[in-house]
């Protein structure tokens, strides 16, 4: 179903529509496709509760004490997102037997703390009988599950309840703790499933129900599962619109909760829980602490644009601010600030612009102990404008050349002769280096340098296709930002994540093309993104369940 | 962002430095559960072990001098020194994987199959085309042990080079059907001796619990397409394979104790050599108390990047240096981390070998366990003379001492930064013998050839090896 990983033939960085495939750009080359009749939606099926959403969802039902105990088993990730992992992937053997324990420490700990089980289920506090068994598993049950349980799924399940009162000497809890055991056991928890309802007139189409929509819609905008009011209101039809999906929508964006759960989408977007330790000697500076700052000030800055500015997200890549605490001051080489965290100017001799020259996405692409022009130049082009670069033609020689000691190079002399002289290297390289050049300036682990550790000095301005020459890493953030391509693959990235498959340019080029068209027309506004998302075609249907 | 899954790592802080290392239970507690006979008359059952570690060999100082059964350990294997009559090592055969990604084909050597979805989406991607010689042991198996395999690692770093799951996991069940690696050793106790530590017993109401959802699991089936009907297939495996660990008695040998340590350090500071020491003294362990016979070891995936920090000279991505001219010199970085790999994998195999059966053999003597790697000269992505190690005797299966075997010698012309050859044969004529140790009805290992004649299957097992 998928377009296979293109060559590097194209010249420049232009976004004309030309090889690169799936995540090329996505526009519509007119050329074919583009036929509304075309579209056909990603298949439906099930998909596993990502592990923040079973942590979330297990907060909302019992309380964060039951969530401190709780552990899903780990998300195996495909093409960068546990979305779609959790989409694809196999259970392994062991998927059970972790859920099982998750599912014994959160019960004991939702009885130890009933008070928040008590708000949903009033009995297992008010008359904690036999009768109260019946109710949980009535509600919590259609509130796990997202759907009500059938009268012979209420029976099985207090089943289990009676014979753990019958095994815990006729105590009520011990009853009450295998139910929920019980409960969060089945795969109807476990699994969400979105298979829709078929289109009268497109058979090849099927549109979410009710409370499938609700339940993506939450899963994506707030990190948890739907409330049971929430629900019972899509059960009787009342988001079966988008106007209504949109409504609901909006209102998920004002929840204090959304926030955090759009993080996890900058999560793996951005991928910074990817950064390696650093050689300490080379720099001492590095720890694990001065790391969880770095990625820190990335979420600060993030949720300033998306959400207290509301502004374009392209500042994100190229604002002139940012936020620092005192070790990221210490990195930085500028004052240290008033309190924990202060949002600064950015020093203008150092160039810094935006996310692009954040210490995290540097060390990211750097090595243990130096830099790599490779890294950064293949993540910009990669995550942040959705140009794919193969990997090395099995004939291209990887080796690196011996640099001999009495003629010391710089890592852009190096890169140049290595990958920018042999054509069959070129190719791609000329895609990368150079983005990767204008960020010489600052080291592995992001810090402001002039020179290399060898003594020679740094020449970080560069030329790159459309671009130009680049000066610096400010100007360098000037011109991704104004890439068409940003908004795009911005665009494509949220699909990947939100309804975990893909973006198909083949199937739904009319679509992508009408949201990444929102997202401009929005002023490039990510919580206007986000709407347009939830109640287009693309996060409402599904076809036939795969 | 996302760091509240940070605190679902677990708090229970670092032993540090070698000394959490695990004490082996006393010679009088380590029975087989069952106390029966094996099939072929021994007392004691066979056990597998894949181990794997990433981007290759220096084969000039690998593969041995000699060949047959008059050989010499090369300066690469002196690690193995200790346990060299355990060792039938083979070099000079081809992967004949019918792809090349670069690292990926190296998957191959340990299923036969070619890896599948090349390419889709974005850059390196590749799913694994079928399922790895562990699998088809442990479905050989299925029902001797509680535990059907268990599947280890130390490493956390994940190779930037595959964004689909052929190169992270050395075990498949099939295609998009991983089997991924525990890193965390006090997970990995938890895995193998946890459910056998009850406070109070309540497993049967467990039990009652899984068969009491499976009636939801027949109700999601008949809604969903084939594709994740398989997945709730493998869901319902792994119901059974709680069911079979509820099931069991708990062993009459002795438990060990959570090694309380979590392998919790950033990638680049990791402690690979107490991680690997505290994951083989449990694999040990558990195949004492036979609560398993088969396992994998991914001890560092392939193209992944961490330094290893503990190899003298390391200080940069092991990834690079096995491209990195400059490292391959006798005493660089790459020529160390050879030695350090080795030394790793012969931690292994030592405890195998002092772990005592309850017949007076011991683990090793009873075992095969299959060493590779993504490459034979990772520098160029090799699959070439794809070097092979099998240490153990498998139970008077395999030749003891072992021999090496070698169709040609490495060409004189070779150097290291090229492909080797000559080369011949095919590298899954080694799983067969594997697999043979195990279910002598196996006829055929990895995908058919195809109507070129070309495939990494194969039906002949390399028989010179064979006791």
């Amino acid at each position: 179903m998928l377009v296979t990983a293109p060559g590097c033939k194209s010249n420049g960085s232009s976004a004309d529509g030309d090889d690169t495939g799936t995540d090329g750009d996505g526009t519509d080359t007119g050329e074919d496709g583009g036929d509304e009749d075309a579209y056909i939606p990603p298949p439906g099926g099930m998909r596993r509760l990502l592990d923040y959403q079973y942590l979330n969802t297990i907060e909302y039902m019992f309380g964060p004490e039951a969530a401190a105990v709780a552990n899903p088993p780990v998300d195996p990730s495909l093409h960068g997102y546990t979305s779609i992992g959790a989409a694809q992937i196999s259970p392994a053997l062991d998927l059970v037997e972790l859920y099982e324990a998750s599912a014994l420490a959160i019960a004991d700990a939702a009885i130890a703390n009933i008070s928040t089980l008590a708000g949903i289920v009033p009995c297992v506090q008010s008359s904690p009988d036999q009768a109260c068994y019946t109710t949980v598993a009535e509600t919590l049950g259609h509130l796990a599950w997202r759907r009500p349980p059938t009268a012979d799924e209420v029976a099985a399940i207090v089943e289990i309840a009676l014979e753990a009162e019958a095994w815990g000497a006729g105590d009520f809890y011990a009853g009450l703790k295998y139910e929920i055991v019980r409960i969060l056991l089945s795969p109807d928890f476990i699994y969400v499933v979105e298979t829709g309802v078929q289109d009268d007139g497109e058979p090849g189409v099927y549109w979410l129900t009710g409370s499938e929509v609700v339940t993506r819609l939450s899963l994506l905008l707030i990190g948890r599962t739907p409330s049971l009011t929430l629900l019972e209101s899509a059960e009787a039809g009342n988001y079966d619109s988008p106007d209504a999906v949109e409504t609901l929508a909006r209102a998920m964006l004002d929840d204090t909760r959304a926030p955090e759960a759009v993080s996890e989408f900058f999560g793996e977007y951005l991928a910074l829980d990817d950064i390696s330790a650093k050689d300490t000697e080379a720099f001492p500076l590095y720890s694990v602490a001065l790391v969880d700052s770095m990625v820190e000030e990335t979420e600060l800055l993030l949720r300033d644009v998306i959400w207290t500015q509301n502004s374009d997200f392209r500042d994100f890549i190229e604002a002139d601010y940012t936020f620092i605490d005192s070790k990221l001051a210490e990195l930085y080489g500028v004052p240290p600030p008033e309190n924990d965290w202060d949002m600064v100017m950015l020093p203008a001799e150092q160039a810094r612009a935006g996310f692009i020259s954040h210490a995290s996405v540097l060390a990211r692409n750097s090595h243990g102990a130096g830099n790599s022009t490779t890294r950064r130049g293949l993540y910009i082009q990669q995550r942040l404008l959705c140009f794919a670069i193969p990997p090395p033609p099995p004939e291209v020689n990887p080796q690196l050349p011996e640099i001999p000691d009495d003629t010391p190079m710089t890592l852009r002399e190096l890169m140049e002769t290595l990958h920018l002289e042999v054509d069959s290297c070129a190719d791609c390289h000329r895609h990368m280096e150079p983005l990767g050049f204008t960020l010489e300036n600052y080291d592995a682990l992001g810090a402001w340098r002039t020179q290399e550790q060898n003594g020679l000095p740094i020449d970080a301005v560069a030329e790159y296709g459309d671009y130009g020459v680049l000066e610096n890493a400010a100007d360098l953030a000037a011109n991704v930002a104004m890439d068409p391509r940003l908004g795009e693959c911005i665009v494509n990235n949220i699909i990947r994540f939100g309804r975990g498959s893909l973006e198909n340019p083949s199937n739904e080029s009319e679509q992508l093309a009408d949201l990444y068209g929102a997202f401009e027309s929005s002023n490039y506004r990510f919580q206007e993104l986000l709407v347009a998302f939830v109640t287009s075609e693309l996060f409402l249907q599904v076809g036939e369940p795969k | 962002m996302r760091k509240h899954l940070k605190r679902r790592t677990f708090l229970r802080g670092a032993l540090g430095g070698g000394i959490a290392s695990i004490a082996l239970p006393p010679l009088d507690a380590m029975m087989n559960l069952e106390q029966t006979a094996f099939a072929d008359g021994s007392s004691q059952p066979r056990r597998y072990v894949s181990w794997f570690r990433g981007n290759g060999f220096i084969l000039d100082r690998f593969e041995p001098i000699g060949a047959g059964a008059d050989w010499q350990l090369n300066d690469h294997m002196t690690p193995l020194a200790g346990v060299k009559d355990y060792l039938n090592v083979v070099t000079g055969l081809t992967n004949r994987c019918k792809e090349t990604i670069t690292h990926h084909e190296g998957m191959t050597v340990f299923n036969g199959y070619t890896m599948v979805d090349i390419g889709q989406g974005q850059g390196f991607f590749s799913n694994s085309g079928g399922p790895t010689i562990d699998v088809l042991i442990s479905d050989a198996l299925a029902g001797q042990t509680p535990i059907a395999s268990v599947h280890l690692g130390a490493s956390k770093a994940q190779s930037p080079a595959d964004e689909g799951t052929t190169m992270h996991n050395l075990s498949h069940r099939g295609h998009l059907q991983p089997n991924a690696a525990i890193t965390n050793p006090s997970a990995a106790w938890q895995s193998l001796f946890g459910s056998f530590v009850q406070p109070k017993d309540d497993r049967e109401l467990r039990l009652h619990i899984l068969d009491s959802v499976k009636g939801e699991v027949s109700t999601l089936q008949s809604r969903l397409g084939a594709e994740d009907k398989v997945r709730l297939e493998a869901h319902l495996d792994s119901i059974a394979a709680l069911e079979a660990k509820l099931m069991t008695a708990t062993p009459v040998c002795e438990l060990p104790m959570d090694p309380m340590f979590d392998n919790s350090d950033a990638v680049n500071n990791e402690q690979l050599t107490l991680v690997n020491e505290l994951m083989s003294d449990l694999l040990c362990y558990a195949f004492s108390c036979d609560l398993t016979r088969v396992a994998t070891m991914l001890f560092l995936e392939g193209a992944a990047e961490p330094s290893l920090g503990e190899v003298p000279g390391n200080d940069s991505s092991w990834h690079q240096y096995s491209h990195n001219v400059n490292s391959w010199d006798v005493g660089g970085p790459f020529d160390n981390g050879q030695y350090y790999l080795m030394e790793r994998f012969g931690y292994l195999l030592t405890k195998m070998r002092d772990t005592i059966e309850f017949d007076g053999t011991n683990l090793l003597d009873n075992s095969i366990v299959l060493m590779s790697s993504d490459a034979s000269d990772g520098s160029v992505h090799s699959i070439q003379r794809h070097p092979m190690i099998l240490a153990g005797a498998g139970g008077g299966y395999l030749k003891y001492p072992g021999i090496h075997y070698q169709p040609e010698p490495l060409s004189g012309n070779y150097s290291h930064g090229s492909h080797p050859g000559p080369t011949s044969g095919n590298t899954t004529d080694v799983l067969m013998s594997i697999m043979r140790a195990f279910d002598d009805s196996v006829s055929w290992i990895g995908e058919q050839p195809n109507d070129q004649g070309e495939g990494a299957g194969s039906g002949t097992p390399l028989t010179e090896i064979l006791a």
